[in-house]
């Protein structure tokens, strides 16, 4: 995963589930590359909020199904 | 019905230095062609001839020194950090574009010096074109302070 | 890859090639002559125009042999236009390359105060530059293999 964030996501699964959604198909509905949707589901690139809303609308679900952020003690 | 009080309008820490910094600048570009204008006219030299040398390590050092100072009595009475995420994101956000720009005006001092043009040309060129590119960085930057980092 | 991708590999290879060639010209001719005789300004000429020559034709042709390849496999170009991610990726190459744009004006105009000759000033220009290009890229290419 990206060392500057701890936030992780379902997208790949998400995708799979949803039809086998290919990431082309997930990339066109968001308005970006194909190389951006590989490089989140990666973790090597952090979406603003406006495409992390907009990737979990492309789902149908809830932001909180695509992207998780851990419990951290502090 | 309960009237909604506004927040008070806060500055961060960076961006008063940043206010700071803008004035500043403008100060010393103003204060530099003031100096140089006025030397092309008493001393009846055309503008290439004019002594700049001078005038300009006078500017340079003088603005650097109070822009020094300023920051540090700022932080000293500043209490807590200097900078959060936002103002780090909105200095990044400025700085890609000053850095854009003087990247531009480095590329033209090339072809100036390729073009054997005069060396007073070539050095205001640079001189002038380094602070426009830190003016336009500095300026976006209190636009995304007031305003948000366009999107 | 997109477009901006590609011309990011690019001019990591055309920049420092053209500088190796430039400066070798250049400097094996400063070691025979006084400074002030070596004929600098041509070979200057054709290094900028081969590096922005080179990045533009570059990208290009790269991006043709992209699509031939595909044809030929009968598979679809990895081609897409540049969308938000390629530009935060750009912004942070010309964050990253100032550091040496910022040296480089610095010392400049210190020789330029001290009246050195023109060719001592231009080739520390020319190497800020560089310098700049290919630190700013190398960030680049690390934001787009590696994540920012």
């Amino acid at each position: 995963m990206s060392k500057s964030t701890k936030v992780t996501n379902a997208i790949r699964q998400l995708r799979f589930a949803a039809d086998e959604m290919t990431q082309a198909d997930l990339a066109e509905r968001v308005g970006v590359t194909r190389q951006t949707i590989i490089a989140i589901e990666q973790g090597r690139y952090s979406p603003s909020l406006e495409m992390a809303f907009q990737i979990a609308r492309a789902f149908g679900v809830p932001l909180d199904d695509v992207f998780q952020f851990p419990e951290t003690d502090h | 019905m309960a009237s909604e009080k506004l927040d008070p309008v806060e500055i961060s820490f960076e961006e008063g230095t940043t206010y700071g910094g803008l004035v500043l600048l403008i100060a010393s570009f103003l204060a530099y062609l003031g100096i140089i204008l006025t030397r092309a006219r008493t001393d009846q030299v055309p503008l290439v001839d004019v002594a700049w040398r001078g005038p300009m390590l006078l500017v340079v050092l003088v603005s650097g020194v109070l822009y020094g100072l300023g920051y540090l009595v700022a932080r000293l009475r500043h209490r807590g950090p200097a900078e959060d995420a936002r103002d780090r994101e909105i200095t990044r956000y400025g700085d890609s574009i000053s850095g854009a720009l003087a990247s531009l005006t480095i590329f033209v001092t090339l072809i100036m010096l390729a073009l054997e043009v005069d060396t007073f040309w070539v050095v205001h060129n640079l001189f002038l074109g380094s602070g426009f590119a830190t003016f336009v960085g500095t300026a976006a930057r209190i636009g995304a302070y007031h305003e948000g980092i366009p999107s | 890859m997109t477009i901006s991708e590609r011309s990011v590999w690019v001019q990591l290879v055309v920049m420092p090639v053209t500088a190796l060639i430039y400066f070798s010209v250049v400097l094996t001719r400063a070691a025979d002559m006084p400074v002030k005789e070596v004929s600098w300004v041509v070979p200057l000429i054709w290094a900028m125009s081969a590096i922005v020559g080179g990045i533009i034709l570059g990208t290009i042709a790269t991006a043709i042999g992209t699509y031939a390849r595909a044809e030929a496999r009968g598979v679809e170009a990895d081609l897409e236009e540049s969308d938000v991610r390629d530009k935060e990726i750009e912004h942070l190459g010309n964050r990253k390359g100032q550091f040496f744009t910022g040296i480089g004006t610095f010392a400049v105009i210190i020789l330029a105060m001290a009246r050195v000759d023109h060719f001592w000033i231009a080739n520390t220009m020319f190497l800020a530059g560089i310098l700049a290009g290919i630190h700013g890229g190398l960030a680049k290419l690390q934001a787009y293999r590696r994540g920012f």
